[in-house]
């Protein structure tokens, strides 16, 4: 798949920045023109991908989360949060609904199954010790304008 | 986020507004909980129908309050008329554990 655009955005894993980083990724995927709904479910997904990092990657330390964001043709959404944190020892079981290594702290257990209802793909890679890597994948539905689908706006694509 | 109190005849109404989220849910966590225990309560409404948006750190923290009031022998109850938090509630499964009303009149009656 081409690329048509894309950005990388580098914050700090404080709970602060889990509203500015939904609401970055969100205004680049606008460009696609989605709707609302989609777009409540991009930012719930990044929320819950950032929330990880900053719960349970680097717990009480303060560190680095990167987020990149692509558009492929064909209004294809890519979104990847990557942390450095110590990462997840059973991706499987850590993607179970209600699994959570932290019952006594609220946690809900449902971060990867909100993700995963509300992307099309998922796909985790996690190394203990070295970090986390969250992809998701959604494809933003077409949009008509009186009665004619609207062509995705980007001349070109990018090599990278 | 914010949120505003109502007492109603020892129902204590907590309608709140915003975005709840992790960083929101450890901020209002305490300040919820002392108006919970608080002896004149006898029964909670959390009011979420403006929240404009909520993640399953919001899950965990309506969840929490939920196991507050009921360690102190409370009812808790959730009123929401927004479909997109109702969906995402039902996505979470939080029906099974708590009531969920539309309105504040069905919540109360």
């Amino acid at each position: 798949m081409r690329i048509l655009n894309y950005m990388e955005l580098k914050i700090s894993s404080k709970s602060q920045n889990e509203a500015f980083a939904r609401v970055a990724v969100a205004a680049f995927v606008a460009q696609l023109d989605p709707t609302l709904d989609e777009v409540t479910e991009i930012k719930t997904a990044v929320s819950e991908a950032v929330t990880n990092s900053i719960i349970h990657a680097y717990e009480d330390k303060i560190g680095e989360i990167i987020i990149k964001g692509k558009i492929y043709e064909n209004f294809v959404v890519e979104i990847e949060v990557t942390d450095f944190g110590k990462g997840i020892e059973d991706v499987e079981l850590a993607r179970q609904p209600l699994f959570t290594t932290k019952p006594d702290e609220e946690r809900s257990g449902m971060g990867f199954t909100v993700m995963e209802t509300f992307m099309d793909k998922v796909e985790v890679t996690s190394e203990v010790g070295r970090g986390t890597c969250v992809r998701m994948f959604k494809t933003i539905k077409k949009r008509k304008s009186e009665g004619v689908e609207i062509e995705q706006s980007f001349p070109g694509g990018i090599d990278k | 986020m914010d949120f505003e109190a109502i007492m109603m005849e020892g129902t204590l109404i907590l309608k709140i507004r915003g975005e709840l989220d992790q960083y929101n849910a450890d901020r209002f966590r305490l300040r919820f909980d002392m108006k919970i225990v608080s002896p004149e309560v006898q029964k909670v409404v959390i009011d979420i129908s403006e929240l404009t948006f909520m993640d399953s750190s919001g899950v965990g923290f309506l969840v929490g309050r939920f196991k507050t009031a009921r360690a102190f022998a409370k009812e808790l109850v959730l009123v929401c008329s927004s479909s997109y938090i109702n969906r995402f509630l039902s996505t979470c499964g939080i029906e099974k554990l708590i009531k969920k009303y539309t309105t504040i009149d069905e919540a109360l009656s």
